[in-house]
């Protein structure tokens, strides 16, 4: 896959977080309102990418449920 | 300014023994609590647990994981962060009225192929950023595990050569006498101190450098054990044949020689399990107790040493024999007549400047003569070393060593107006043990004969790199 669309997903994302704490189906909730049947092939890859360049950080912390999610939240 | 010096050096010495290891040993648990998670190690859900986990849903997580190659902690994160944003996905599709199994399909089409998302997201893990951070800790505990190697080693090599020394000592009292450690036992345990040490110092550096750049880069201990072990061997293996120089003997040599094998193994060898560790404390406390050694024993040499620094003379021991010594094959002594009594006296110094052992023989120094007067009947002069027996006792046979025919080593005599003289390197020599050096030369009939005895006796021990050893004469 070419690295135009990750870098695309990288940008929308970080517009998506503005300062929430979110999980990546919240996340790709965000986003979804662009193509309703959208796709997340990109969503877990830009997350991670964007951790790992210190663009994100990212907790495991209970949600309403009481279970762990992961959720992400900008630098 | 020599004190400043000298601080300076005991600074970059403790920096080296201390804060390197301790520093290797910090990155290599940090790495561990990566490559080494157990579920529910920190409070993340394990999504291998879940029983109401769809057959679909571990299907897809099981291909994906599989493509993953990250740490165990990173495999197992992912994993569970994927079943949780799947649930959550399925979960939403029923609420918008789609059934179970169309919710499963739909959301896991929505992810797309296992394996390309997970290449997708390994790729986003093992960022150059962290491949170069992985490099360099990797170099950085590689230096820590060195030092803690060889302090090992050397711990190991001589604990083993004291339950050694033990355990003869208790056979020697029960009558029984080991035949391999009768000769040149001291010259076989200096030459294997080091290298022991270096093997394990070349193993711990290793697998300290494959554990603390697998956590850092987020690879998989197995995906760059590969290059660590390669350049060991290659770095190692050079250090240990050509750049480490010490006493010599054959199982030193095999034993350097093991160094670049055990380096490469060790990169790989259950690799996946965590390192052995001691505590802090105890590592201090060993390396401590090290230091305090060495300052003592360096202290003792310099207390018992300073006082013969410089070059020694080599003489044989003095016994009062009750019979000559045995020729062999030395030439015979030459005539009388052709040499002027007493006019050449030979002898030998060990030279502490070049290591080697010089050789000569001088015209008397009572009625000088000039060397080319007191030689003027000979030609083809050389010094020759041969193989010694020195006895320890006055019925003991001593003298040439009958096994051998010739002489070990010949130098041409370098003339000088009032003495003759060549450098021997007999530490080059394989061939250990006491020698003897004499002055022969062509007489006027034609025949080469011994004229002066320069002495010797010395026990030699090979002293070299492993390479010199290989390549040096037999």
């Amino acid at each position: 896959m070419s690295p135009e669309p990750l870098a695309a997903e990288r940008h929308r994302v970080l517009g998506a977080l503005a300062d929430d704490s979110l999980t990546s189906l919240a996340v790709a909730r965000r986003l979804g309102a662009v193509p309703a049947e959208r796709d997340h092939r990109l969503l877990i890859p830009a997350l991670h990418g964007l951790e790992a360049d210190g663009r994100l950080t990212a907790n495991w912390q209970p949600g309403a449920d009481g279970l762990p999610h992961r959720t992400y939240r900008k630098r | 300014m020599i004190l400043g010096a000298g601080a300076l050096l005991l600074a970059a010495v403790l920096a080296i023994v201390i804060l390197l290891p301790v520093g290797a040993i910090k990155l290599v648990r940090r790495s561990e609590r990566r490559l080494n998670w157990q579920p529910n190690d920190d409070g993340r859900p394990d999504s291998e647990a879940s029983p109401t986990q769809p057959h679909e849903v571990s299907a897809y997580l099981d291909r994906l994981t599989s493509t993953l190659s990250l740490p165990a902690a990173d495999a197992a994160e992912v994993r569970a962060e994927l079943a949780d944003h799947i649930a959550d996905s399925i979960e939403s599709l029923e609420a918008e009225g789609l059934d179970r199994e169309k919710a499963i399909r739909e959301s896991l089409a929505r992810l797309g192929s296992p394996t390309e998302l997970g290449d997708q997201i390994r790729a986003a893990h093992q960022s150059t950023r962290r491949l170069l951070a992985g490099a360099g800790g990797g170099i950085f505990a590689a230096g820590g595990g060195f030092v803690i190697g060889y302090f090992t080693g050397f711990a190991i090599a001589i604990g083993v050569f004291l339950l050694g020394a033990a355990c003869v000592g208790l056979l020697s009292l029960a009558g029984v006498r080991l035949f391999i450690l009768e000769e040149n036992q001291n010259s076989l345990i200096n030459s294997l101190l080091i290298p022991t040490a270096f093997i394990f110092a070349a193993a711990y550096a290793t697998r300290y450098a494959v554990r603390v750049c697998a956590g850092l880069s987020r690879r998989a201990p197995r995906s760059v054990a590969v290059f660590w072990a390669s350049t060991s061997a290659i770095v190692f293996g050079i250090w240990a044949i050509f750049g480490l120089s010490g006493p010599m003997s054959w199982p030193a040599v095999v034993a350097y020689l093991c160094v670049p094998i055990v380096a490469f193994t060790a990169a790989f060898f259950r690799i996946e399990r965590p390192l052995l560790h001691v505590s802090r404390n105890a590592v201090l406390a060993g390396i401590g107790g090290f230091l305090i050694v060495i300052l003592g024993a360096g202290l003792l040499f310099a207390a018992t040493g300073s006082a013969e620094s410089g070059n020694t003379t080599l003489t044989t021991i003095a016994i009062a024999h009750t019979q000559g010594p045995t020729r062999g094959s030395l030439p015979p002594d030459a005539p009388a007549e052709w040499v002027p009594q007493g006019s050449i006296m030979g002898g030998g110094v060990r030279m502490a400047d070049t290591g080697g052992d010089l050789y000569s023989a001088i015209t008397d120094q009572q009625a000088p003569v000039s060397m080319a007067t007191a030689l003027t009947n000979w030609h083809d002069l050389r010094f020759e070393a041969w193989h010694w027996i020195v006895s320890s006792g006055p019925n003991d046979a001593f003298g040439a060593d009958t096994r051998y025919s010739s002489p070990a080593v010949t130098l041409p005599a370098e003339v000088h107006p009032t003495w003759i003289q060549a450098i021997f390197h007999l530490d080059h020599l394989r061939d250990q043990g006491p020698w003897e050096v004499i002055l022969t030369g062509i007489g006027p009939d034609g025949q080469r004969y011994e004229i002066a005895d320069c002495g010797g006796g010395m026990n030699t021990q090979f002293h070299g790199s492993v390479w010199d050893w290989i390549t040096a004469p037999l």
